[in-house]
């Protein structure tokens, strides 16, 4: 069993007597096979000396208990890692950032405080999954819409803090960016409400978010200030129907006008998500044959404009939904093909029937895209089971290295063929090229993805992160860097974004030191070390 | 997320450029939910999974492969809860498993795929549950099948018990027992692997978790 560090096992033993006093014997998990519980599969150290391995994990039933465990972690000095529902797969699972960490497990603190469909939001505890939400919603026959992540069994607390993504309309999809008021325990066991939740009896803590003075939210998402109780989620009224319609544009260079207008309509709160593809380039699953194609490198755009014309389909094109009255999303689809039209010479169009909202119970199971109408799901661990790119040497799992990039072609192509470069530099195959279309998980910023496999195996596990590095590594040279990252690579991602000698993190860690003493709450977490444990950086 | 983004590019790949969608209708998602659920102690399910009354058994099969079809037949005349991870692994899981075990500990005994038991493995951790047995079938091109424990081995006492020929699912309800031993003594069973299937191999994994 791992330790906190500089801790002896007498001196771990008598913290977690203290422990079982505030939360009761059988919410202090401490023996091998129930540590075992908190390990991180997807992790690309498994069974190596440097997977972050927990201490012990803690379940409190309440704020006070979660006040408690704080105040005994501060006497013994032990680093504690909050989880919400712990299931952060290809960011490090339910596994502290720093070994010997205890997890403080939210999982009991499951409650739906509220939710109301007057003024659009949700009050919820840590421990609320995506699912015990939707369901709440359902059964009670609320006028809203959630925006969930891939996976519905994370929470919309856990998820948010890590700065989490889902698939509606732009304002919901980024998920920190929608919460509505926090409750958090301080590293020094203080509770504070932020925003109208700090005026005593204000029935406005989930409509008004500053309240006065500087907001303090942010620094509690992808850092390690404080133990979040609370949240608040603004949630999107439920639309009255949706429509998914599609447009294509026939040549390699209509890609920039394409961008153009769909980030007008975006900006505009016109559109959902757009949902970018290359049927030219035949997409990740079945790419077409490109080996001619970039036998010389990456090639010119006139060579790129004459593979498209033989694919005999059109370069690009992008999806989106259109949410609203009947009457208001046949008017926008209207306005979006006159403008298409005007500005990209041979544009398609494409519709599929309007649906009224909300789906029918029955009809749920067989809808082939459930996230983009906030239903939660696990249908994506099928789906990346069964995909013919894995066939061969399926790996266990994928730390995922998102490259964040402007809003532009140039943005997207740059960070496709940066990568393509750094994975052949490493001696892997390219996963991107220069028919790789950006994720617009963010409204405002363009993600160009890969998936690293990780292993069981330390040997593949090692490749695996010396491309991970590399990738970083290529993708900063060119002015860009990563949103989220598992703790293996926090500290290199983090080290990218060192404008004037690295200020930002020399600021947030003045904050660390002043805020959290002792420097216990997940220390290293986002790059964030206490001054105390600087020397751990990676 | 990647994922996602990937199927919904493959299907407009397949398909011209527009995404697909179903209409048919199937059925809708089982049971309500209470919105918070009282977590029973760790202590409760471990004292579950050291008991052998079969009435705390879960069988869960997929029926979208023959030996988990074979192994839910076997299991028609008897009174142990029997159900489907095919459907909607999702709603089986918050609809119906979750309330129940929080209302009682259990055990949960399956065959299906890697991601059925990954899932679920997950999953069963709000419960302090893990997995504490665990077969991997594999097909081979003749027909025949080879039962590997966690060590990658064939086992006598398994090959006794099941056939290495298709039919297994039939009799894999008698390594229940066997499991249930082996739930006392390790966890090395317990996240062996990540979703995917064995490679290049077709496969099914059979799992107690306790
Ligand atoms: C195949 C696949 C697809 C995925 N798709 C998506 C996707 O579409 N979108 C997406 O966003 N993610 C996706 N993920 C990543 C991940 O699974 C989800 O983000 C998931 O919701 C995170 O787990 P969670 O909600 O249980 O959060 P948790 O694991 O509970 O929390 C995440 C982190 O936030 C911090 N934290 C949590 N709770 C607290 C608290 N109360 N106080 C202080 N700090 C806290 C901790 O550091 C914790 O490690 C995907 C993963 C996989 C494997």
């Amino acid at each position: 069993m791992a330790l906190p560090p500089n801790l002896s096992q007498s001196e771990f033993d008598a913290a977690l007597a203290e422990f079982r006093n505030a939360v009761g014997n059988d919410w202090v998990f401490s023996s091998d096979e129930d540590v075992a519980l908190y390990r991180d599969s997807y992790s690309i150290y498994w069974g190596e000396e440097e997977e972050r391995i927990a201490s012990a994990a803690v379940a409190p039933a309440n704020v006070e208990e979660v006040q408690q465990i704080v105040r005994i972690a501060n006497r013994y000095s032990i680093p504690v890692y909050p989880i919400s529902t712990g299931r952060n797969l290809t960011y490090g699972g339910a596994a502290p950032t720093l070994t010997g960490s205890v997890v403080i497990d939210l999982k009991r603190m499951n409650r739906i405080i509220e939710v109301n469909d007057k003024r659009n939001y949700a009050l919820v505890e840590p421990g609320v999954s995506y699912f015990d939400l939707f369901n709440y919603i359902r059964e009670n026959n609320l006028n809203v819409m959630i925006d969930v992540p891939d996976p519905g069994w994370g929470s919309p607390m856990g998820n948010s803090l890590d700065h989490g993504v889902g698939y509606t309309f732009g304002p919901y999809r980024d998920h920190f960016g929608s919460h509505i008021g926090l409750e958090i325990v301080s590293a020094e066991g203080e509770l504070i409400r932020t925003g109208a939740g700090a005026i005593p009896g204000s029935d406005a803590w989930q409509d008004f978010h500053y309240g006065v003075g500087p907001s303090i939210d942010g620094l509690f998402a992808q850092s390690n200030f404080g133990i979040v109780t609370k949240m608040g989620v603004k949630l999107m009224p439920m639309p009255e129907a949706f429509k998914n319609v599609t447009i294509t544009v026939p040549r390699y260079q209509d890609f920039q006008a394409l961008i153009d207008e769909v980030n007008y309509l975006e900006d505009s709160y016109l559109v959902g998500m757009p949902f970018y593809n290359s049927p030219a380039g035949g997409g990740l699953f079945d790419p077409a044959p490109m080996g001619e194609l970039m036998q010389n490198g990456w090639p010119s755009l006139d060579q790129l404009e004459a593979f498209v014309r033989a694919q005999g389909r059109p370069a690009w094109s992008v999806s989106f939904h259109l949410y609203g009255p009947q009457e208001i999303v046949q008017g926008t689809w209207t306005a979006i093909q006159r403008r298409f039209r005007d500005k990209i010479t041979g544009v398609a169009f494409e519709e599929e029937e309007l649906h009224n909202l909300p789906i029918p119970e029955e009809d749920i199971p067989a809808l082939p895209d459930k996230a983009f109408l906030g239903i939660p799901n696990l249908e994506i661990f099928h789906i990346v089971n069964r995909n013919p790119i894995n066939r061969n040497d399926p790996p266990d799992g994928h730390a995922d290295m998102f490259t964040m990039a402007p809003r532009t072609a140039e943005g997207a192509h740059t960070a496709a063929r940066v990568l393509a470069e750094a994975y052949q530099e490493m001696g892997f195959p390219p996963a991107t090229g220069p028919f790789s279309t950006p994720i617009t998980f963010y409204s405002r910023a363009f993600v160009i993805a890969v998936l690293i496999p990780t292993w069981r195996d330390a040997a593949k596990n090692e490749a695996s992160r010396a491309l991970y590095a590399h990738c970083l590594d290529k993708i900063a040279e060119v002015g860009m860097g990563t949103y989220r990252t598992a703790p293996a690579f926090q500290d290199l991602a983090v080290s990218k974004y060192n404008f004037n000698d690295g200020s930002l993190l020399k600021f947030q860690e003045k904050l660390k030191d002043s805020i959290d003493p002792n420097g216990i709450i997940s220390p290293g977490r986002y790059g964030i070390w206490p001054a105390n444990m600087r020397n751990n950086r990676g | 997320m990647i994922c996602c983004i990937l199927i919904k590019k493959r299907h407009a790949g397949d398909k011209g450029v527009m995404i697909k969608r179903r209409t048919t209708l199937k059925i809708g998602l089982s049971g309500a939910l209470a919105s918070a659920f009282p977590l029973q102690s760790f202590a409760a399910s471990k004292q579950a999974a050291a008991r052998t009354d079969l009435t705390d058994l879960k069988v869960l099969y997929n029926s979208n492969y023959a030996e988990s079809r074979n192994l839910a037949a076997s299991m028609h005349q008897q009174q142990i809860q029997l159900e489907d991870m095919a459907e909607d692994l999702a709603a089986l899981w918050y609809g119906k498993l979750k309330p129940e075990l929080a209302q009682r500990p259990g055990i949960l005994f399956g065959l299906g795929d890697r991601v059925d038991l990954f899932c679920i493995e997950e999953l069963a951790r709000d419960f302090g549950m893990k997995t504490v047995f665990r077969l991997e079938h594999l097909f081979n091109a003749d027909g025949s099948v080879i039962h590997l424990n966690i060590k990658g081995q064939t086992d006598k006492d398994v090959d006794r018990l099941l056939t290495t020929v298709p039919g297994f699912g039939y009799h894999l309800t008698e390594l229940v027992p066997l499991a249930l031993q082996n739930s006392q003594q390790s966890i090395d069973a317990h996240k062996r692997t990540g979703p995917f299937p064995m490679q290049g191999k077709s496969s099914l994994v059979s799992w107690m978790i306790s």
